[in-house]
């Protein structure tokens, strides 16, 4: 039981090594766009296509 | 709580030699004391660009943070202050003497942001600086030497306790 | 005193003998230099270098220049950003955002930074309106925008910022990049906020398992010690870092003297924490760590989706407001010379010619001068819908070329476009709080009051039963009220009810639209441009006197010359087509709405219009022909007439389907017209309106209002459907308004909401939407009603503990505020 005095507080410096990558991933914009990467793996077109001349949808963001 | 006495002691006795030292410098003696703030200098790079963020702001919050990296300067004063007051053995104590020092130096920066010609044409006065240099000398010295009775005292105020008396004698209590 | 500015020699002398910054002599051995104010300065040891390199960096070299002289300069005693306002009373700065008004006023619209509450607003707006000199302020919540007006004779606009910096607000100016900057750093601080919020839940929620499973005294003091010390590490960035905006926004409340919302969570936050860290230092006691960092983390999820909701609201309406291309392609030689050159938009005037290539967004309201194509007008209608544009078209500014380059000339830039009336009439009905809104943060602010009495009723109960019930069961009432219905989700509501009518190309110009729509039992329509397309096309031109078709044509399209209605339009386009048409003066124009246009040719007084008004000129009777089966106007002069024009209207696609959708929600629909009966009839007809007496034809516009009159007389709740610019009156009289428009005419529009499509569809979805919003805020409130009134007692009996509270109360809020963001359309989306 002993072995909890070492991973208690391991596990609290673990808790603030996450909130350290959270405020990195926040401040690098990680978390601005939660649909745009949804989207685009469904739209990302790898077949090669000649260029088209649709007109421009503008979606709600 | 059994080992501690011997790192109390340690400490007590790094602190008082830091003040020798210090007074020394103050006294313009010897400046030995320059070598450890180069080495904090180091350190000091790291923090310095977020000290330069705060210094300016009128954010209470900011004046806080920025007092609590200011402790990180590599000045010699500072980090005997700091070791005394960690030798104190309590952080009621450590920031009382942290609170001392601010509060001692205080009138000095005052004065240097102030244009008035008198007081610091005092403070130039080489004799006024030896002296004050040589009671913080003083103080260290003393020190060193109460340090078997630290075992039996508790802190520094227990150094002041034969002073006491001796007011209170005075006093006719 | 020695004010003694020291010179750059003299600064060299000393520099040799004396520390820089300290002024104590220097050492030969220990020299450290630092660069200052264009010099490498000498400095005694490393304390003093670093402090003089901390203020260098920190930009604040002044302070060496000034400290032998202080206080002569007042700029000296100013901090930088507050001199950063002095740049506002700048005129260069000013141009790009303040507008000058008529007698010095000026007007300007700025971006308030902080905002945490709507206290924070009132504040903001009740020391502004005390400012000598600030006419006008009106200050919107949801977008947080101050829109003043004020005397710049009396009072300057840094000291308007500094007023609103004196309440802890920052204020831009307003600037669509800016806003956007902001909001998205406001975004992620709530989204880090929330996610810091979770990890101190779940990891204290670990700690706290153990011994909620445990039996008293089966886990070993130490053990419980070293978790409760764990949790109180884990708890505190939680309470510092996410719990500050209740406790600002506490203190707020308490500086002005008010309870609001904030004041009963920022008081159990903080007891709660207290009391656990007493307890784990002293070693016994409760602790409440886990309840704490639970309802912390719930309360801000919900306000995160509550704050989402809203940033959708004005997005949709944003959208409308900045997607003006940053330059353009002048060509400043049209048309002899095809060569363009790149200009701001901004620096447009009307008269430039503009390039627009494929693709291109038009940088501001004009007509096209050369090439045809389609223009994507998704930003007006919700939908990318390709309009077909010609020469001689209008466009409006920020739509997108989706044909091939067009050549267009400008007519109204900045303030003036399409656009900026879109969103300053967007902003009008956000800044007027709706009624509800009112109430409900009045009953709010009560309702906290009530439960600081009631927490303290309960501590004091509970205080003689000994041990920490007390302290336990006063927490669990703060905890588990749920003021959240009125205050937080009746907005929620609104706005995603407004963000979703603005995607479907409704936009709700007054703040009461919402409320009115939902209650609406009448609809009446007008024909002409509102149930039939806005463009008409001449079908026949009928001589009835001695003038031939062209004579005819050109003195119709000459007398219909600026007017706006459909009927002018087709006449125009019919003059454009005709080659014999040929150009005549009119003079003493005069337009009667609803009737016709009178002027004078040549010196002879023509009228066109309806029967009855051309026929009080002609003073003949009509000669009688075949009952027109279409719309038809009559020219004439005095004592002849002189012609019949008919008319082709084609009703809208989907007008049919708009009023059947109107009629399975419950409304009744009404057909008023200034057209012959025949046209009237067969167009009721055909959208399947069988009450005879709900069509209305050969209407006055005093017959009009009158019937909405007697509508309303009757109790029943009227929208009218109109073009907004011949029926104004009438439309004022409605208790709703909905002007249809093409984009173009919006200027004119004066009505509570405008379909900015022409699809009439966006009615009836429309009326579903306000009704469903209207039951969803029901819903929320009887919730709140009950939820409360079931808790409350509850936990005052001792029945509730703290987590227990927490969770309810934080269940409670989120079912309200997801309630409320279903109406947005696509459903929920955090």
């Amino acid at each position: 039981m002993e072995a909890l005095f070492l991973l208690i507080p391991l596990s609290v410096a673990a808790v603030l090594a996450l909130v350290v990558v959270l405020w990195w991933a926040v401040a690098a914009g990680q978390f601005d766009d939660f649909e745009g990467p949804v989207n685009q793996v469904l739209m990302d077109d790898d077949t090669p296509q000649p260029p088209q001349q649709s007109p421009q949808c503008t979606k709600d963001v | 709580m059994h080992d501690t006495m011997v790192l109390r002691q340690l400490l007590f006795a790094m602190a008082n030699l830091m003040l020798i030292a210090l007074g020394l410098y103050l006294a313009g003696l010897w400046h030995g004391i320059t070598a450890l703030e180069r080495a904090g200098a180091i350190l000091w790079r790291r923090i310095q660009p977020l000290a330069a963020g705060l210094l300016g702001s009128p954010s209470v919050r900011h004046t806080l943070a920025l007092g609590a990296l200011w402790g990180w300067i590599p000045c010699g004063l500072v980090y005997s202050m700091l070791l005394s007051a960690l030798a104190s053995g309590g952080p009621a104590n450590g920031a009382l003497i942290m609170l001392a020092f601010g509060l001692g130096t205080l009138p000095n920066l005052l004065v240097m942001g102030w244009a008035a010609g008198h007081a610091r044409n005092y403070l130039r006065i080489p004799a006024l600086r030896m002296g004050a240099g040589l009671v913080v000398t003083g103080f260290g010295a003393v020190g060193l030497w109460r340090l078997p009775q630290l075992a039996k005292l508790d802190g520094w105020g227990a150094m002041c306790a034969p002073a006491l008396d001796s007011v209170r004698a005075f006093l006719g209590a | 005193m020695n004010t003694h500015v020291m010179t750059a020699t003299e600064l060299e002398e000393n520099a040799a003998g004396r520390c820089f910054h300290c002024d104590l002599p220097l050492r030969a051995a220990s020299r450290f230099d630092v660069f200052v104010d264009g010099a490498q300065r000498a400095m005694c040891c490393a304390g003093c270098a670093a402090v003089a390199q901390t203020i260098v960096a920190a930009g604040l070299a002044d302070y060496y220049r000034h400290r032998s002289a202080p206080g002569n300069r007042p700029e000296d005693r100013m901090p930088q950003w507050m001199r950063d306002l002095e740049s506002f009373d700048i005129e260069a700065v000013r141009e790009r955002f303040v507008q000058r008004g008529e007698a010095g006023t000026c007007r300007a619209e700025l971006l308030l930074e902080g905002v945490n509450c709507p206290a924070c607003v009132w504040l903001v707006e009740q020391r502004l309106k005390r400012l000598p000199g600030v006419s006008e302020v009106s200050v919107n919540y949801t977008a947080q925008r101050v829109r003043i007006a004020w005397a710049d004779a009396q009072v300057r606009l840094s000291s308007i910022l500094r007023t609103v910096a004196d309440v802890g607000l920052r204020a831009h100016p307003f600037d669509a990049a800016h806003r956007t900057a902001l909001r998205l750093k406001d975004r992620r601080r709530r989204l880090f906020e929330l996610a810091l919020a979770a990890l101190g839940m779940t990891q204290v929620m670990m700690y706290a398992v153990p011994v909620y499973l445990s039996e008293a005294g089966d886990i070993a003091p130490e053990f419980e010690k070293l978790m409760r010390w764990a949790s109180l590490f884990l708890t505190l960035p939680v309470v510092l870092v996410c719990a500050r905006t209740f406790f600002s926004g506490a203190w707020r409340d308490l500086s002005h003297w008010r309870v609001g919302m904030d004041v009963p969570i920022a008081l159990a936050t903080a007891s709660a924490f207290g009391a656990s860290t007493w307890a784990t230092v002293a070693g016994g006691g409760e602790v409440y760590f886990d309840s704490l960092t639970m309802f912390v983390f719930l309360l801000l999820g919900a306000r995160y989706i509550e704050a989402e909701s809203r940033a959708r609201a004005v997005a949709a309406i944003e959208r409308l407001s900045h997607p003006l291309p940053a330059t353009a392609a002048c060509v400043p030689g049209y048309p002899d010379s095809r060569e363009t050159r790149m200009v701001a938009s901004a620096a447009l005037v009307p008269g430039d010619t503009v390039l627009v290539g494929s693709g291109g967004a038009i940088p501001a309201d004009g007509t096209i001068l050369e090439g045809a194509g389609e223009v994507n007008e998704a930003l007006l209608s919700g939908e990318a819908r390709a309009v077909a544009k010609g020469a001689g078209d209008a466009v409006v500014g920020g739509t997108l070329n989706a044909g091939s380059p067009l050549y267009v000339r400008i007519h109204r830039v900045g303030a003036d476009t399409v656009l900026a009336h879109i969103a300053r009439l967007a902003d009008r009905a956000l800044g007027e709080k709706p009624r509800f809104a009112q109430v409900a943060d009045r009953i709010a602010g009560g309702f906290s009051l009530a439960v600081l009495i009631l927490a303290a009723i309960t501590a004091l109960a509970w205080l003689p039963a000994g041990g920490d019930g007390w302290f336990s069961n006063a927490i669990a009432v703060l905890m588990v009220t749920c003021p959240c219905a009125l205050a937080l989700a009746t907005p929620a509501a609104l706005a995603a009810a407004t963000s979703n009518l603005s995607s479907i190309g409704l936009l709700a110009t007054r703040s009461h639209v919402m409320e009115t729509f939902a209650r609406v039992t009448d609809v009446v329509f007008d024909k002409t441009g509102t149930l039939t397309q806005s463009e008409m096309r001449v079908a026949r031109i009928a001589p009835l006197g001695s003038l031939g078709t062209d004579a005819i044509l050109s003195m119709a399209a000459e007398l219909e010359l600026g007017s706006g209605h459909p009927v002018a339009r087709a006449l125009a386009a019919e003059a454009r087509d005709t080659p014999g048409v040929y150009a005549i003066g009119a003079a003493r124009l005069t337009h009667r709405a609803g009737e016709g246009i009178e002027g004078e040719i040549d010196g002879q007084r023509l009228r066109i219009g309806t029967r009855a008004f051309v026929g009080a000129l002609v003073g003949t009777p009509l000669p009688a022909r075949a009952a027109p089966q279409r719309s038809q106007v009559l020219l004439g002069r005095s004592g002849e007439w002189l012609a019949r024009i008919d008319l082709d209207e084609a009703l809208r696609p989907d007008a049919r389907e708009a009023l059947d959708g109107l009629r399975a929600a419950g409304a009744r629909i009404h057909v008023l017209s200034g057209d012959a009966p025949a046209a009237v009839y067969s167009i009721a007809r055909e959208l399947g309106i069988s009450e005879a007496a709900s069509v209305q034809s050969r209407s006055t516009p005093r017959f009009k209002l009158e019937y909405v009159e007697s509508l309303q007389r009757k109790g029943y709740v009227v929208a009218m459907v109109g073009d907004g610019i011949n029926d104004a009156p009438v439309l004022a009289k409605a208790a709703l308004s909905i002007a249809m428009s093409g984009g173009t005419d919006l200027a004119r529009a004066n009505s509570d909401m405008v379909l900015l499509s022409g699809r009439l569809k966006a009615l009836a979805e429309g009326l579903v939407v306000a009704r469903k919003t209207r039951r969803v805020i029901a819903q929320n409130i009887a919730w709140a009603i009950g939820y409360n009134a079931i808790a409350v007692p509850m936990a005052m009996m001792g029945w509730i503990s703290p987590w227990a509270a927490a969770l309810g109360m934080s269940a409670s809020s989120l079912i309200v505020v997801g309630n409320a963001a279903r109406l947005q359309r696509g459903g929920i989306r955090a």
